[in-house]
Formats: C-alpha cells, structure tokens, sequence
C-alpha cells in the first residue's frame, strides 16, 4: 500500500503542478420563458436547503412536457427566499408560503411576477407553511399557532384564529377547515402536544372544535363525500406514522395502511409509505369510502421515485406527479419530479430545483 | 421536509458548523507519519520535524499583523478557518479537509474538549495572552505526550509565556485594544517571583462588540446595503497560574481558567426576515496541574491532571416554541488524569508509553436528556529513532471508548488500534530535509450526534480518517543579508470515511455515517528575512494551498465528484513587514478561490473567490523601566465584501488600535 500510494502522489504532485489554472466546473442554464395563459402545466414549489435561500419555483408544461426552472427569479430578478413550503392558485394568482422568509408571495399566474409580497409584523403569526383557497379567502397556516384569512381583493390579512401547536397541512370540507396541528417544535418532549385537528368554521373563522387523532399530526386531505384523511408522523422513533380518517360526523378510524405522503383524486387516496430507514416504498390507492385498496401498486413498471418527499394529483386529468430528492443519500441538489399518467403509467422524470414539495395547480 | 427543528436541536451559528450540516463533508486525515514542519515565521524547529508544523512566536505575530489566533492559522497553508464573521463569530479550524472536529486544541500542554460539539472556538482564546502556537499536522516529533494528544489528525498546541526574572521580582502588563464596530477589549497581566523556585501570575481581559458592521447583500439583481443585526457580545477571561520547580528535577504547574461570553447571535441571513432573537451564554471552568520530573536511569514522567466543567445557554424566542421560547441549558463535565513516561536507553533510540483516562459528562434540562457518560482510556506506545541524518517515528495508540446513558438505549463501546509512522531525512550537509508520515485516526461521534436523533443511537459508527503526507523542507542563511530562508513543500493524500452527516428526514433530522472524501493536495511555504541594514529588516513570507478533496460517497448523487463545500482549491497569502528604528510597517494579503456552500458544485451554490488585504503600522519603545507597544491595523482596507460561510457575510475595511505597557525587567 505504501507503495501504491507512493506512485499515486508522484503522479498527483505532477498533475497538480500542472492543474494550477484551474477549469470552470460550474454548470447553468434552464433560461426560462415564463408560462402564458395558453399553456396549461403545474407550478412545483421547490424548498430549497434550510439556510441557502435557495427555494424556488419550477413550472412543468404539460404541453411541451418540458419543466421550467426558476421561473419566479427569472421573472422578478430576485430570490423567493427560505423554504418555500407550498403554493396555491387562485384567480390570476399564485399564492406561495414561505417558511423561514415569513413571507407570502403573490404572483401573477401566467407571469409569475410579483404583485405584492405579504408579511405579518411585529408580534403577529409567522411562519406560513400550508396554504388553502377557498370561496374568495386565502387561508395559510402559521407554524406559530394560528390560521391567517386572507383576503384575495385587498391582498392583506384579514383575520387570525388560534390553533397549534404548530400547524402543518389543511384541508376543506363541509364548510370547515380541518388543521393538522403537530407539536414539531417540542421534539425534546416527544411532541407531546400535537395529538389533535382543529375543526375552523370558515364563516365565523373560530375553532369550533378540536379531534383527537394520533401523535403528531402533519397531513390532512378531504375526499369529495367530506371525508378528511390525517397522517400523524409519530415521534420518528418507536411511535409510527399512522393513516387515519375522519368521518362528517368526526368519527376517526385508523386505516390498516400506514402512510407517509398523500393525496385524493375523488374518492381514490393515492398514499406514499416511505418511512425513514426502510429500503421499501409502498404506493397504495384506496377507496376513501370503503377504505379497500384499490390498487397496490398504483405506479405500474420499474420507474419509480428514489426518494419520494411530495405527491400530488392533477385535478384535471388525474395524472400522478411525485416530488423526489435524487436519491437516498443527496437531500442538498436538484430532485425530480416524477410524472405518472392517471393509470400510473411512467411518463417522464423531470429535472426540478431542491426539495420539490409543493403542488399548485 | 421541513428543517424546523434543526435549529433548536444545533442551536445557533455554533452548532451548525459543528454539525456539518451546512458543510457536509470536510473530514479526513493529514498523515501522521512524518511530521513536516511547515514553517511560517521562519522557525528553525519548523523544518526539521518529519510532518508539517505551524510554528508561531511573539514576535512573529507582529510582523504578520495578527491579533487573533484564527487570523494567524488563516495564513497557514492548508488550514481553512471558519469564521462566521465578526468578532462574536464562531471560528474554528479544519485542516486539510478534514473537519474541525479531527483537530485536537491544547493549552500549556492539557487538551481542550467539548464533547457535545467536538470542537473548539479559538475566539475564546486569545493571542495576546500566548507566546506561542504551534500547528501539527499528523504526528508530531514530541511523543512525550500525553495520549489524548496522539488521538487527532493534527493538534494545535497553546503556550501562555514563562516569565523571567532578571533584576526584578515581578512584572505587570496592561493592554487597551479598540476598533470597529463597538470593540473594546482591556487586558492585564501580572507575575511575581514567590520564592527562588517559583512564581505565579493572573491574567484576564474583557471583550465587547457590538458587531453591527454594513455588509452589501446580493439578492439577485438588487444589491442592497445592509448591517448585521443582534450581534452584541460580551466575554471575559481569566486565568491564574502557579508554577514550582520542585528540588532538581521536578516542575509543578497548575493552572485555573475561567470564561464567560454572553452573545447575541446574528445568524445566517434569511432573505425578507430579519428577526432573530437567539442568544447564547457560554460558561467555562477548568483547573489543571502537570507535573515532569526526570531520574538519572534515562526515565521520565510525565502527569496531568484536569477537571473541565462548562455550560451553554440557548436561548430563542417566538410563539411556535411551545412556552413562547425555549431555554436550552447543558452542563458538561470533564475529569482527566494522564501518565507518560518517557525511556531513552541509548541515544539514537527514545520510547515513550502513555496512558490517559478521561470521564465526560452531559446533562441538560431538556426532558429527553439521556445523561449520557462517556469514558475514554487511551494508550500509546511510541518508539523513536533519532540521528543527525534521520529521525524515525513509530506510534500505535489503542483506544478504547465506553458509552453510559442513564436513560434508554447505549451506544456501542468502541475499540480500535490506530497507527502512526513519520520519518524525516537529511541526505546531504544543508539543511535540506524529506520527510513522509502516515496516521490512521478516527473521531468518535460527538454526543450532540448520537443523542440528538434517538434512531442514531445505535447506529453511528466512528468517524475515520487516513492522512499521508510526503515532503522536503530546506533552510538556509545565504549570505548576510539574507539572514534566514525557509521553504517547505508537502503533498499529501487524506481520505475520511463514514463521515457523520445530518440528513434531513421529511419533519426531522437523522444522523448517519455516510460521507466519503479523497483529499489530495499540495502545500508550499516560504519564508525569508532580509537585513538591509542594521536596524532594518525586512521580512517576507508567502503560503500557497492546493486541495481537491472529492466526494465519493455514492455514485447516486448528484455531487459524486465534486469538491466538498467549503474547500478552496486555490488559496494563498504572504505577508511583508519592514522593520526600522521608526516606525514599523506590516502588509498582509490573504487570497481564496471560490467555494461552493452545498455539495453540488453548481453556480447557485458558489461562493465567490476573494482577496483581502491589511495594513499594520506598530513600534515598540523602551522607556527608563517601562515597555510600550503601539500598533494600529487596518483590515480589509479595500473594504472587499465576502462570506467564508455563506449568508454569513464578513466585515469590510475595519481598524483597530491596539496600547500594550509593560514593566521591565
């Protein structure tokens, strides 16, 4: 070995004489023309790595089937900010969360120009990370405890409501909005606190009630009968992420299929199992009235994520598209948007920014 | 995913750095084998050590205009400091790619530890208060050492200065230093002769900066100016000393040390959002004692003893925290005692064995606190060979960590043989020397690693690293104006594997052994001073690092292959000073290639190449019985705007002044 390494350093001391003008290795394009009206896609929220201000927008042209990235530097010669967590379109408009810049972007949706960037002040909520329309009102979900309404025709807060402890994902039904409320900031008291969902009354926005769920609450969804679905992580130790599902008249069940990532297509629950640790992901669709699997697996043929972080369904046409990093070991580059025709057919993997997470269609 | 957690669990700036979350793959060996001096100020020691040695003195750190110890390693070939900017600012060092954590840090002779982070801030330390630093890359020459100083990939040794004693019994000293951005920092120091064999001394200093300095954030098209906010901080420090000489034979040292800093942490920046509000309180202790004493028969002891206790204060607010803020405290302890002896049958021949034992301790007020314990027992046999022509030495260090934790599950204990080789040649009549070395060391994960993520508990592996270094140094005195040149040339051949990193998990973050990097680089350094006349002199130095340390963790990824974050290529510095009976006259320049923040090296993630430059004006006098020094140094003075770690932007052109009195002997 001493040997072997003696030649390897001659041979390393010559080259790296040689090396000392060294060559670019950076590499840059994906130029981005923005999105127009005649081109129908989806808006991917890219979170970036906590810390680099590096969340970013990527748009995938169903048309063209070319993604986009970049687009909202492009169009506005600026950085989004620090972790981005989700969009929503609404109108003309593209509503998008961002985590750790305490801002709320919005944006022209053909453009994706900035119209105003959004900010709670002074002792206000902060933190947006999920983010929901519903009949002329924004609702986002801030990590410090509450629900911010916000009006689409003013673009400016409306009014507050208390949950928490540290509210993840929404969902809407019935006339209510259902709030995941974890406990993600109390990790040292194994997230003790976060073991309900809060039932909003959208017309008085006040917190008619809260439902017992399992440890740690993160995603909620509703099917179109007013079912809402819940994944509760646990404590990422000995406590699993549990599925469980609760009825119009808030009964909760718990579901035999364990899930980590969701979305409902009607009434078909597309869940994702990719629990930390295991080298086995399962996709599962079920029926979110009987609660029968559907199908097992739902994505058909060899193609499928590495490392799946997002799933979303195109209301439209029911196409599949997973957000991955790119494989087990790289949580820090550029993922993959996975796309899958309705059927779960494999169609095409695209290259996004770090982190895609977020869906807005 | 989401990274909410990540900085309560690393708490800050600090821990961050520690972590490697920002920087994941930075560790890996420098050869331990045949220690090369790599001699910055013209040293004579430098040179002839068989693996590289940073060697600094007093006098030195004049002529390279520094007053940190972070700012003197900066110039070091090899040595990438992290510097979080500032004067609160975290700085640590890794050198060669390895990581801060592979690099032990000594004063007068005791190791430093943390064991919750596994690293040490060299701003708690400060240079005035040394007379001298050395830098060892591998292992040293020295093996009478104790055996914790065996156990890292390259050791930086402190030294606070011996007094002596000619005509009076006692000195005194005091220091006012002032600059930019709210700093104030008044030191003293006395010493008195107790008796004919002994003396004591106490020192100490006071810190404050405000740090509020202006930055130009780049935002895209905008380039905005802005200053860096929540950044006030305050420290103080001091240390007594008493020190015996005890028959003939015999020296006693002891020492007390006592810190404590209260900042402000101005964090990374986060474009849109500037409320931060974290603070942080530091609290240090630790009490050492060291004894040698030699016999006849050609044996030597050597014995420390120490006790460390320290506390950290985190401190953050906001309504997501379930009581509206969280005050993380952890106390950590540390009981040490350690036995060389050193054997020297005939001369060209010197064995030494050493054995060190040492109990850490980590308690917190979180409730998931495990109390976790760890002991370590380390030993070392080492055999050295030693002619005019050659010096050879051989070191085996077993180590043997066990785990405790009063709550839950416990870490694997850890065992491991590691070796260490150098050797150093003369082939000819001038001081022209080869030298190669070869270590294999390994760190194990640091508490804040293994019981952070409960999954990794019984999962994290130690952290290795193999360093080969291969080198010449020659050294020479020319003719009588060019009293003294040096120049070493070292290449080397580091890997790290299972390097611990933090993955972020979908609402978490997990720890795991998963990096692997291949360092191969080249580090040149000269020297030269130049005697125009008498009276003046003038001296040259100039450092030149080349580095390509590769990820090759898994071909999956998108950054297999690419340099690690955080690691220059290219960097180098020199330094000029002229020395006269007026006025003397220091410039240093400091150069870094660029450096990409994530382990992509792709443009968004660049960190752009700089150049800084200083200026230095200092005089020394001697009055009746009063020594005076008087210096001002201009930093950065062409106000260059960079980042050493990104979004963590660093001062521009910035003064300080600096009055040091001393009572003559």
């Amino acid at each position: 070995m001493e040997k072997k390494n003696f030649f390897k350093l001659t041979g390393f001391f010559l080259i790296g004489l040689l090396s000392f003008t060294s060559c670019s290795d950076d590499d840059d394009n994906n130029e981005t023309p923005a999105p127009s009206e005649a081109i129908s896609g989806v808006y991917i929220i890219n979170q970036g790595s906590y810390g680099s201000n590096n969340t970013s927008v990527s748009f995938l042209n169903y048309d063209s089937c070319k993604i986009y990235n970049n687009v909202f530097y492009n169009a506005n010669g600026r950085k989004l900010g620090d972790t981005g967590q989700d969009a929503v379109i609404y109108g003309n408009k593209m509503y998008i969360a961002v985590y750790n810049s305490n801002t709320i972007e919005v944006v022209d949706k053909k453009t994706c120009k900035s119209i105003k960037t959004l900010q709670t002040k002074g002792e206000q909520p902060q933190n947006p990370r999920d983010i929901i329309a519903h009949n002329g009102k924004i609702y986002v979900s801030m990590y410090d405890g509450f629900v911010a309404k916000i009006d689409t025709s003013s673009l400016d807060f409306e009014a507050f409501v208390k949950v928490g402890p540290n509210p993840e994902e929404m969902a809407i039904a019935n006339g209510y909005l259902y709030v995941a409320n974890s406990d993600g900031m109390n990790y040292t008291n194994g997230y003790a606190n976060g073991t309900t969902v809060s039932k909003v009354n959208l017309s008085t926005f006040s917190e008619e009630k809260r439902i017992t769920v399992s440890l740690n609450p993160c995603k909620v969804c509703a099917d179109s009968k007013g079912n809402i679905f819940v994944i509760s992580m646990g404590n990422y130790y000995d406590i699993p992420a549990t599925l469980e599902k609760i009825n119009s008249a808030d009964e909760v069940t718990t579901l035999s299929t364990p899930a980590t990532i969701m979305a409902i297509s009607g009434t078909t629950l597309y869940t994702i199992n990719a629990p930390y640790g295991s080298s086995e992901i399962n996709y599962v669709a079920i029926n979110t009235e009987s609660g029968d699997v559907i199908s097992n697996p739902y994505l058909k043929g060899e193609t499928k994520p590495a490392n799946p972080i997002s799933i979303a369904i195109d209301p439209k046409d029911g196409r599949i598209l997973i957000g991955s990093y790119v494989s087990n070991a790289d949580y820090t580059s550029d993922g993959f948007v996975y796309e899958y025709s309705a059927e779960g057919t494999f169609v095409k993997r695209h290259d996004a920014g770090v982190g895609p997470f977020g869906f807005a269609f | 995913m989401n990274f909410k957690l990540l900085p309560h669990f690393l708490f800050s700036t600090f821990a961050l750095s520690t972590s490697a979350v920002a920087q994941l793959a930075q560790d890996s060996l420098l050869t331990g084998d045949e220690m090369e001096e790599v001699i910055i100020t013209g040293n004579k020691g430098a040179t002839l050590t068989a693996t590289p040695v940073l060697f600094i003195s007093t006098k030195e750190k004049d002529r390279l205009g520094v007053s940190e110890i972070s700012e003197a390693l900066k110039r070091t070939a090899g040595v990438e400091l992290k510097d979080y900017g500032g004067v609160g600012g975290l700085k640590t060092i890794s050198v060669r790619s390895l990581g801060s954590q592979h690099t032990a840090v000594t004063y007068d002779g005791v190791a430093l530890t943390d064991c919750q982070n596994g690293q040490i801030d060299l701003s708690r330390y400060s240079l005035d208060n040394l007379d001298k630093m050395t830098l060892t890359i591998g292992e040293g020459n020295d093996i009478f050492r104790p055996a914790r100083h065996f156990a890292s990939a390259s050791i930086l040794d402190l030294y606070t200065p011996t007094p002596t004693y000619d005509s009076t019994s006692y000195h005194l000293s005091a220091r006012i230093k002032a600059g930019s951005f709210g700093l104030a920092n008044p030191s003293f120091a006395i010493d008195k002769k107790t008796s004919e064999n002994s003396w004591c001394s106490i020192s100490g200093d006071y810190l404050r900066s405000d740090g509020r300095y202006p930055y130009t954030l780049t935002n895209g098209e905008n380039r905005t100016r802005e200053k860096r906010s929540n950044s006030e901080m305050e420290s103080f420090r001091c240390e007594a000393n008493f020190n015996s000489k005890i028959g003939k034979r015999s020296f006693l040292k002891t020492k007390i040390f006592c810190y404590d800093s209260d900042r402000k942490l101005p964090g990374s920046i986060i474009l849109y959002n500037t409320n931060n509000k974290e603070q942080l309180r530091d609290k240090n202790c630790f009490s050492q004692i060291q004894f040698r004493t030699y016999w006849n028969s050609g044996f030597s002891l050597l014995a420390n003893g120490k006790f460390n206790w320290a506390a950290t204060f985190y401190h953050d607010e906001g309504k997501k925290y379930p009581d509206g803020e969280i005050n993380d405290r952890y106390f950590q302890r540390e009981y040490y005692a350690s036995a060389a002896l050193l054997f020297q049958p005939t001369r060209p021949w010197t064995f030494a064995i050493a054995s060190d034992y040492a109990l850490n301790g980590l308690n917190s007020n979180l409730s998931n606190c495990v109390y976790p314990k760890r002991h370590t027992l380390l030993n070392v046999l080492s055999a050295q060979y030693s002619t005019r022509k050659v010096t050879a030495t051989a070191t085996g260090l077993y180590s043997v960590y066990l785990n405790e934790t009063k709550i839950g599950e416990t870490p694997h204990n850890k065992k491991r043989l590691s070796p260490a080789l150098s050797i150093s040649y003369k082939p000819f009549k001038p001081e022209f020397r080869i030298r190669a070395s070869y270590k294999d060391i390994f760190r194990m994960p640091t508490f804040n690693e293994l019981y952070f993520d409960r999954s990794a508990i019984k999962r994290l592996n130690p952290e290795r690293a193999r360093q080969i270094n291969i080198g010449s140094t020659y050294q020479c005195t020319p003719s009588r104006t060019i009293s003294n040149f040096q120049i070493t040339l070292d290449g080397y051949h580091n890997d790290v594997k299972d390097k611990i990193v933090a993955i972020p998990r979908m609402f978490t973050w997990s720890m795991i052994n998963m990096g692997e990097v291949d360092i191969n680089g080249i580090d040149i350094q000269a020297s030269a001073s130049f005697s125009v006349k008498r009276g003046y002199l003038i001296f040259l130095s100039g450092n030149y690092a080349l580095q390509k340390a590769i990820d090759q963790t898994d071909k999956s990824t998108r950054y297999y292959g690419d340099q690690i974050p955080y690691t220059p290529r290219h960097a180098g510095g020199g330094s000029a000073a002229f020395e006269n009976p007026y006025i003397n006259i220091s410039y240093q320049i400091n150069a870094v290639g660029k450096r990409y923040c994530l382990p992509e090296n792709k443009r968004d993630n660049r960190i752009d190449a700089y150049i800084e430059h200083s200026l230095s004006l200092y005089r020394n006098m001697k009055l009746k019985n009063v020594e005076f020094s008087v210096r001002g140094d201009l930093i950065n003075f062409t106000d260059c705007q960079y980042e050493v770690i990104k979004y963590y932007p660093m001062p521009g052109r910035s003064y300080r002044i600096s009055l040091y009195v001393k009572s003559r002997d």
